[in-house]
Formats: structure tokens, C-alpha cells, sequence
């Protein structure tokens, strides 16, 4: 390895103090600020009465101190629980091991911790359908790598194990330490005011009164809030000047030494350039703890002394060229080398219930519809439940996300063919009324009666779902035409 | 007395420098230890698995006893073994009843979908992927251990502390893929 733990702890400390230092400038600047304005509305003296009126020590001691408070209370709250915060705003999971992708995952995770020398290495699942990873370190020494449910179902075992490989490097070089802080000091709080832009510009477009007041009584708050999360976020851009460039590169060499395998690092990471990189919501002011920027612009795909300095990623022309070096190998054989996974047709894996007598298994789950058991399958690699005679399907809101997330399955015609019907009715002109459903399912896990409705706003898959316990009933073929249809919405061609 | 104070020094050097050394060789060790200590856990499991292995594949595979005894009969060979050398040659001795086994395998196309198998599979390609990482963490281990040990000025004082170079484990795949060809320039 190239950093010892000596060196680590060592980069550690330094981070801490170049970051709180930086912290208690930022506030120290913004309170003297706010003070000379302030006097200069309620005194009467004239603003420009001279540097010594501006600056008598005794304030100068009391605005110093109200920003050591200010800026110890903000480090205090936002590095308490680094890991926790961001994965829940990120709402990363960690991996459902009876989920034959999470279990890879896992162990590849596992792998690649042994090849840093054991330490250990948390994991989590994004249930989101763009690639991207990331890497987060607290300041305990403990520290996690997260992919989406993209990445999983679209790299092979040994791309994952080179993108694991990245993090990893991030994680042992301590670099993914110094952006874990950053992005928990300020990202976050970048992250809420791209939530309320979002959120404020994004409904805009459907002018009903209601909400036109409601917004009106929120607007007070909002502009307070956000001109505090704007003077915090400027902050957050300025500190991405230290995050550099180099990183990256850093990473993708130690990747290559801890795996061995530069070929499969160049593919994932070619793999990813051309995918979607979203992650669900996520603001791209979290971008510094991913593999790439999910929201990416031009910026960081260009060159020179402007975006070396405000862009978090090299592009990735530059990291591909120099893995490419080190395999003896070029862009073109890359491209005509990698072989997509060839996509099965739709067939569940009947799990097998070793040691449980048959008995047993009429006693789980039965069917909403008629009455039969339920058995385990495994859908695309998670596990749901089956009813073998009318072939619905059952599964708890998460795994349903995650199957749709996955595309490997191809579907059969008459699926191809009864989605594009069902998306060709008049269900937009007539939508189903589901105030007054009168035959309810009862939930099969919980007995609760189920409500009835589209599965999303937008396509006409209607799902019958349990909101006591959070499972999803699919009749038979619904599950495949929602896939179908994602699928189809997500490569742009509804 | 000038000559006195001179040799005083002289012996101080001296000791604070074999002091270093000796801490210095004592940390790589730890490291080379450590890394040997990380192969054996996964050799255990590997271990563990074949059992299971076997079980689920004997359903499967009725006419090919001898295949699943060679493989039983290098496990227990393995699990004897206690030096690097002989785990080494016994390893790679089950390495290659494994991959007969597998060999085998793709002749029966329901074992290979029963999801026991599968899961088994991929518990054994985790497995072996952490002997070969724990190994290249050992063999780099070895190799910064052993070239302090052989080169100067620590060589001069390494054998009378007690340090002789460490051994290094080459194992072979059991996937058989091939080496990936790596520069590091
Ligand atoms: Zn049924
Ligand atoms: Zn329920």
C-alpha cells in the first residue's frame, strides 16, 4: 500500500485543522460583515468614519468569538454522524444479502478490504437506476463504499471489483476522509437548497391556487433559509478548489496495484461515462465522495486551468487513456472488447426450502387471488414470492424498486406487445377511479387491505400495495410490463 | 580521554542504530505475520465450503465418484499441511481437483442452475479471490521484508538478530484466467 496508517492519521489531523480553520474565516468574515452593516443602519455615525471606528479591538473580540461558537457548533453537528447523514440523504441501504446481486457485492467488497491489508469496509446499495459510486470515511476510522442498483446490474464481477477497487484506494489514501468532511459540513446543506430550487421551480409548471398559497406562507422562511444555504454553499465551492483533480488519477493507479486488472477499470469506467450517473435526487453538490459527478456538465470533461480549479473529476478521456497505457491497450479494442451481459429471458429461480418440510411452506404467504402458498423465487436476483397458479407475483416495496432498477431480463412479445396496448388506451382520458374499489386484496403478509393504484404517475400499471407493511402485489405479467415500460421510458422512447 | 569520549559515541551510534533496525525489521515482520495470518483464515474457508460442495454435486453427479473423491481426498491432504511449503503443493494440489470437478460440471446442466450450486459458486469465487488478494498482500509483504533483510546496512546485523528471509506463497487460480498483463511505469 501506498500511505501507512501513520500517514493517514497524520493527512487526518491536517484535514481537521485546514477545514476548521477554514470554517472560523468563513464565519469570522460573514459576522464582521453582518456587524458593520448592522451599525451602519442603527448608529448614527457615518459608515466612513475611518478603519479605527470599523475595527475597535473589543468588537473585534466579540465577532471572533461568536464565530468560534458558530463555526464549533456547525462542526460539531455536521461530523457527529458523517456516514449515517449522508447515506440516509442519499438513501443508500445496506445490502439485502438474500439478494444474489447484494450478496456480490458484499463479497466483492469483502475481496477487495483484504487486498488493502484487512481493514474493514462497510457497504451500501443506492436503489437507484443511474452507476455511480462512492466512498465515505468518518472521523472514528470507520468507513463505507456504496454503488446504485445500476452499477450492480449492468458491470461483470470484475469491473465491480475495479470500481470497488477506486473507493477503496479512496478510502486508504485518506482522501475520501478530507471529501467526507467537506461534503458533511456544506454539501449537505447545498444539497437542501438544491432540493428547494427543485421543488419551487419544478412545480411551477402546474398552476393550482392551493399551492400557490401554501407557497406564498412558505416563501418567508425559504428566503431566509436560503440566503443562509446560498452564503454556505459558496463556501462549499470555494473548499472544492482544494479537492483536486489528482485524486482521481491517484485512485485509479492504487486501484490498478490493489486488483491488478486495469483492463476491467477502464471498462467499468467507460461503461459509466456512457450511462446515466443520476443517483436518484442527489445534488451534485455531494459530487466529491463519487466516482464521477452524477450530475455532470461540461465543466468537468474539459481541460485547463478553470476547470482544474472548480471541477471535482478529471474527464474521463484522460483516466482512460492512461489505464489503457498501463494494459498496453487502446480505446478501440476497449470498446470492441467489452462484452455486455447478454440479457436472459424471464425465468425466476424457484428457491429451494432446504429442511423445511412441506408443511411448513403451507403455512407462509398464500395468494390474494386464490388462496394457493406463495413460493420463493428469485426475481431477477431478489427475492420475492410467487404464486405458482395464477402467477402473480409478491414483493416488499424495496425489492420491487430494485428489480425495476435491473435490466436484464428480455421480455417475451406478448409482454412487448400488451404494454404497448395498455400505454395506447384512453387510461390518461378515463383514469380508473381507485376511491371506490370495492373487491380490496387482503395484503398476504398482513392480512391489512391493500389499496389500489398506478405503481408511478405516468404509466398505466396498476398495483394493488400494502401501506401497513409495505408490500406489493403484481398480477401476473404486471411486474414484466413495468420493467418493460421503465425500461423503455428510462432509454427515452415513450 | 578524547579517544575515550570518541569510542563512547562511537558505541552509542551504534547501539541506537541496531535499536532501529532491530524495531524496523520487527515491524515488517509484523506485517509479513499479519498477511500470512489473513491467507490462512481463507484458506479455512475454503476449506469449510467443499463439503457443502460435494454434497450438492453428488445429487448430481452419480457417475463421477472419483472426480468428487479426488477432490475430498486433497482437502483433507490440505487441511493437514502446516508449513508454507507443503500448503503450498497441497493447495494447488485441490486447486486442480476443483477445476476437474467444475470441468465436469458443465456436463450437467441442472446442477449448474440449482441455486444451491450457484450460490455455493459464487461463495467459492469470493473465497478464492480473497486468497489471491490475501496472498499478493503477503508476497508484497515478503518482498519489502526480504529486501531489507538482504540488502545493506541491514544485512550485516539481520542473521544475528535473528532474521532470515520469509518464504513466499504462490498458489495457482482455480478459474485459470489469464494473467493480467499490468506495467507499472
Ligand atoms: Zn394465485
Ligand atoms: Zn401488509
Amino acid at each position: 500500500m501506498p500511505y501507512s496508517f501513520v500517514e493517514i492519521e497524520k493527512e487526518k489531523t491536517w484535514v481537521i485543522k485546514a477545514v476548521f480553520v477554514f470554517l472560523l474565516v468563513f464565519y469570522f468574515l460573514v459576522a464582521e460583515l453582518l456587524w458593520i452593516v448592522t451599525r451602519m443602519f442603527f448608529s448614527s455615525q457615518s459608515p466612513f468614519a475611518g478603519p479605527a471606528q470599523l475595527f475597535s479591538p473589543g468588537e473585534f473580540v466579540i465577532v471572533f468569538a461568536v464565530a468560534l461558537a458558530v463555526a464549533s457548533l456547525h462542526w460539531y453537528y455536521s461530523t457527529r454522524n458523517m456516514i449515517a447523514d449522508l447515506t440516509n440523504l442519499l438513501d443508500a441501504r445496506a445490502p439485502d444479502l438474500g439478494d444474489t446481486y447484494h450478496k456480490m457485492f458484499r463479497n466483492v467488497v469483502d475481496e477487495v478490504s483484504i487486498a488493502t491489508g484487512g481493514r474493514k469496509i462497510g457497504c451500501y446499495v443506492v436503489p437507484s437506476s443511474g452507476m455511480n459510486a462512492f466512498a465515505v470515511s468518518d472521523l472514528e476510522g470507520n468507513s463505507a463504499i456504496g454503488v446504485t442498483e445500476g452499477l450492480l446490474s449492468r458491470l461483470s464481477r470484475s469491473q465491480l471489483e475495479a470500481v470497488v477497487g477506486h473507493e477503496a484506494a479512496h478510502i486508504a489514501s485518506g482522501d475520501s476522509f478530507s471529501t467526507t468532511v467537506i461534503c458533511s459540513l456544506f454539501g449537505i446543506y447545498g444539497a437542501l437548497l438544491e432540493g428547494i430550487n427543485r421543488i419551487t421551480l419544478g412545480r411551477s409548471g402546474d398552476s393550482s391556487k392551493e399551492r400557490v398559497s401554501v407557497g406564498a406562507r412558505f416563501g418567508a422562511y425559504l428566503l431566509v433559509v436560503y440566503l443562509v444555504l446560498l452564503v454556505v454553499k459558496g463556501a462549499n465551492h470555494l473548499l472544492n478548489m482544494f479537492i483536486s483533480r489528482q485524486r482521481e488519477y491517484r485512485a485509479d493507479a492504487v486501484a490498478v496495484r490493489l486488483t491488478r486488472d486495469p483492463v476491467a477499470l477502464s471498462e467499468a469506467l467507460y461503461l459509466i461515462s456512457r450511462g446515466w450517473r443520476g443517483v436518484g435526487v442527489i445534488p451534485g453538490s455531494l459530487s466529491p465522495i463519487f466516482i464521477t459527478a452524477p450530475d455532470t456538465d461540461s465543466l468537468s470533461e474539459s481541460e485547463g486551468i478553470f476547470s482544474d480549479l472548480f471541477s471535482t473529476h478529471p474527464p474521463f478521456k484522460n483516466r482512460l487513456n492512461i489505464l489503457l497505457d498501463m494494459a498496453h491497450s487502446d480505446l478501440q479494442s476497449l470498446k470492441s472488447g467489452i462484452r455486455t451481459a447478454p440479457k436472459t429471458v424471464v425465468e425466476e429461480e424457484p428457491v429451494e426450502l432446504e429442511g423445511l418440510s412441506v408443511d411448513a411452506r403451507r403455512g407462509g404467504p398464500f395468494c390474494p387471488k386464490c388462496g394457493q402458498a406463495l413460493s420463493e423465487i428469485s426475481y431477477e436476483g431478489a427475492p420475492a414470492m410467487k404464486c405458482r397458479f395464477c402467477g402473480g407475483v409478491l414483493a416488499a416495496s424495496d425489492v420491487a424498486t430494485r428489480i425495476i432498477a435491473r435490466e436484464n431480463y428480455l421480455f417475451p412479445g406478448e409482454i412487448r406487445e400488451s404494454s404497448e396496448a395498455l400505454m395506447k388506451s384512453h387510461w390518461r382520458e378515463n383514469p380508473p377511479n381507485f376511491f371506490n374499489v370495492t373487491d380490496k386484496l387482503a395484503c398476504p403478509r398482513c392480512r391489512e387491505a391493500m389499496e389500489r393504484g398506478f405503481f408511478t404517475y405516468g404509466l398505466p400499471v396498476i398495483i394493488d400495495k400494502c401501506f401497513k407493511c409495505g408490500n406489493i402485489w403484481f398480477d401476473k405479467g404486471e411486474l414484466e410490463m413495468l420493467q418493460y415500460l421503465i425500461e423503455k421510458s428510462r432509454n427515452g422512447e415513450l | 580521554m578524547a579517544a575515550l569520549f570518541i569510542i563512547l559515541v562511537i558505541v552509542v551510534v551504534a547501539v541506537l542504530w541496531l535499536i532501529g533496525v532491530y524495531n524496523g525489521l520487527v515491524q515488517l515482520k509484523m506485517r509479513v505475520k499479519n498477511g500470512w495470518a489473513q491467507i490462512d483464515v481463507q484458506l479455512k474457508r475454503r476449506h469449510d465450503l467443499i463439503p457443502n460442495l460435494v454434497e450438492t454435486a453428488k445429487g448430481y453427479m452419480k457417475f463421477e465418484r472419483e472426480t468428487l473423491e479426488n477432490v475430498i481426498k486433497a482437502r483433507t491432504q490440505a487441511t493437514q499441511a502446516t508449513t508454507v511449503k507443503d500448503k503450498e503443493g497441497a493447495e494447488n494440489m485441490l486447486t486442480g481437483a476443483l477445476r476437474s470437478l467444475f470441468a465436469v460440471a458443465e456436463k450437467y446442466p441442472d446442477l449448474k442452475a440449482n441455486q444451491n450450486m450457484l450460490a455455493l459458486q459464487e461463495e467459492l469465487t469470493s473465497t478464492e479471490n480473497k486468497i489471491a488478494f490475501a496472498r499478493q498482500y503477503y508476497n508484497d509483504e515478503v518482498t519489502r521484508y526480504n529486501t531489507t533483510v538482504k540488502t545493506f546496512p541491514a544485512n550485516t546485523v539481520a542473521p544475528a538478530l535473528g532474521f532470515a528471509p520469509e518464504e513466499f506463497f504462490e498458489l495457482k487460480d482455480l478459474a485459470e484466467r489469464e494473467p493480467p498483463k499490468v506495467s507499472f511505469t
